[in-house]
């Protein structure tokens, strides 16, 4: 079985402007969650996956096939994108039946299917509106059905999350988990690191155009060694408490909040660092009332890997 | 690619434009309805001057100016309101080339102007009292059908060349390619307008004297109905391969 997606030094440049940078990657099958601050190359690298836009250097594969100017795919791919544009004049029945044609069905056919792909991402009880009268979170999922309505086995969602309120995000998470069960593999964007681990352990992590990491998080966690893990303890005597960190323990930097009784440590040796903390505390007679290792959070990853 | 067309009829009329399309085709006759009761015009005189006058008039109305202007607005901003709208992912992210999409929305586009524009072209005839019969009719209808199609054609071409600012381009091309086409001898060969009057002077059996023929338009109904389907398949080969080559970046996402 061919990979989901394989680059080899894929790079796309706007003019001067560097949208991905010498990616080298190959994704497999499943759900997979593509992580990065805005402007990270996100949007540009799902372009390049669904040929909208051709690569200034390198090449792209996605499931065997390149993606530029070769139409036929899209009968395995379904695109949500980000933005909001549509047929306002439309019902969100009429526009995601007119994009059922052009996957070659008859009338009812079309209408059948989108019928079914807008009900699944709970659009049933509007799609005889206008899609002009729709709020954020009917549009959104209007996008959605267009995606599935051809029943795609590659499905790319670009930041599909993004303005819903809660129980919308319920409803697509839902969707994703329910489309891997399925076994088709979805390529997820967001820039909101708990939205994409709610939906997957994997992830591919974007900064700069360049990859930062991928895999899932333990690996990530493994990879980053070298980069100090932060940890926070709240405590009634943080001075004291830091005085002996630093004497003791492999620690690359403090942060002391006094008046909160907060330390904020870094440390490139966590295991020594956890080794080592109950034993100090226990003969200060420190009292610790929180301890955050900010490593069992995506977000410390993400936060570790783009530097920030 | 009846899904496209038919997207496309539909955005033509529901679209803010249809009122333009409508004021510019009323514009004609009440010009017509002016002269033929203003006194500018009176039935029934000398056929032959009859024929010639309505005949240039008409055409300069309809396959001149209204079919120009028209398909400036609207071919070519085919693609770039799907730009603007960010709605050409959704056409482009399917199992059809984008060159066929690009020619289907011509199509619709063509059929959605023609009635109306024919439509106004019969009432127009009409209010002049039906001059020269249904040989100058038809002949005017062959000629907004051939307009229609070649300029369409060619402001499509402009459209994906420049998505941006094709408004402004076709305008600076209708002006020199008008003012060109005045221009005798090889010049004015090179324009949609001259192979155009040639095949309506042709259709109608109009008698322009040889001298005027250089500068009007003197190709054969052969020549001019070769020019023409040329020019409209040239048009549309450019336009489908600049679609199928270019990138259009319906928005940049902040990702």
């Amino acid at each position: 079985m061919e990979p989901l997606i394989q680059t080899w030094s894929l790079s796309k440049l706007y003019g001067m402007v560097l949208g991905v940078n010498d990616l080298t990657l190959e994704l497999p099958h499943g759900v997979r969650g593509l992580l990065g601050p805005n402007g990270a190359g996100k949007s540009t690298f799902l372009k390049l996956v669904t040929g909208q836009l051709r690569p200034t250097e390198g090449k792209i594969l996605v499931l065997g096939e390149c993606p530029w100017n070769n139409s036929e795919l899209f009968r395995q791919v379904g695109f949500c994108p980000e933005y909001d544009g549509f047929y306002m004049n439309l019902t969100a029945l009429e526009f995601v039946s007119v994009l059922a044609r052009m996957h070659g069905c008859d009338r009812p056919t079309a209408r059948r299917q989108a019928t079914e792909a807008l009900d699944r991402v709970g659009a049933a009880e509007f799609m005889n509106r206008r899609i002009s009268t729709y709020s954020k979170g009917m549009r959104q999922r209007t996008k959605l059905a267009q995606a599935l309505v051809h029943d795609p086995q590659f499905v790319v969602l670009d930041e599909p999350l993004s303005g819903l309120d809660p129980i919308g995000r319920h409803d697509v998470m839902q969707l994703i988990k329910s489309l891997e069960r399925e076994g088709k593999s979805v390529l997820v964007s967001s820039h909101v690191l708990h939205e994409v681990q709610a939906v997957t352990e994997d992830f591919l992590l974007i900064y700069g155009g360049r990859v930062l990491a991928s895999g899932n998080v333990h690996e990530i966690r493994a990879l980053m060694n070298e980069y100090p893990h932060q940890i926070t303890i709240r405590c009634d005597d943080p001075q004291r408490l830091a005085y002996r960190l630093l004497r003791d323990l492999p620690i690359s930097g403090i942060e002391l909040e006094r008046d909160q009784g907060v330390l904020s440590i870094r440390t490139a040796d966590p295991l020594a660092f956890y080794g080592g903390l109950p034993e100090l505390v226990v003969e200060l007679g420190v009292h610790v009332q929180e301890l955050i290792s900010e490593d069992d959070d995506l977000e410390a990853v993400f936060k570790y890997l783009v530097g920030a | 690619m009846a899904a496209v067309f038919c997207l496309q009829v539909r955005q033509i009329l529901c679209d803010r434009r249809l009122i333009l399309l409508a004021l510019f085709l009323c514009l004609p006759i009440v010009l017509a309805a002016a002269i033929r009761w203003g006194g500018g015009f009176t039935p029934g005189a000398n056929p032959d001057d009859e024929k010639m006058g309505i005949g240039i008039f008409l055409f300069l109305l309809y396959p001149q100016v209204m079919c120009e202007l028209l398909s400036l607005l609207f071919a070519s901003s085919l693609v770039s309101v799907e730009i603007d709208g960010q709605t050409l992912t959704y056409l482009f992210t399917r199992p059809v080339p984008k060159w066929r999409i690009l020619v289907s929305k011509y199509a619709a586009m063509w059929v959605t102007l023609l009635v109306p524009v024919v439509a106004s072209l019969v009432v127009s005839w009409m209010v002049l009292g039906a001059v020269g019969g249904a040989r100058l009719l038809s002949g005017m209808c062959l000629g907004v059908c051939a307009s229609l199609l070649a300029y369409g054609a060619v402001f499509v071409l402009i459209g994906v060349i420049v998505p941006i600012r094709a408004m402004a381009v076709g305008l600076l091309y209708a002006m020199i390619e008008f003012a060109l086409s005045y221009v005798p001898a090889v010049l004015n060969n090179l324009t949609v307008t001259y192979y155009l009057r040639s095949l309506v002077a042709r259709i109608l059996d109009l008698k322009i004297p040889i001298e005027a023929q250089r500068i009007v338009g003197g190709a054969s109904l052969p020549l001019s109905c070769a020019a023409l389907v040329g020019i409209v398949m040239a048009a549309l080969a450019a336009s489908s391969w600049v679609v199928s080559q270019a990138e259009f970046v319906v928005a940049r996402g902040d990702g």
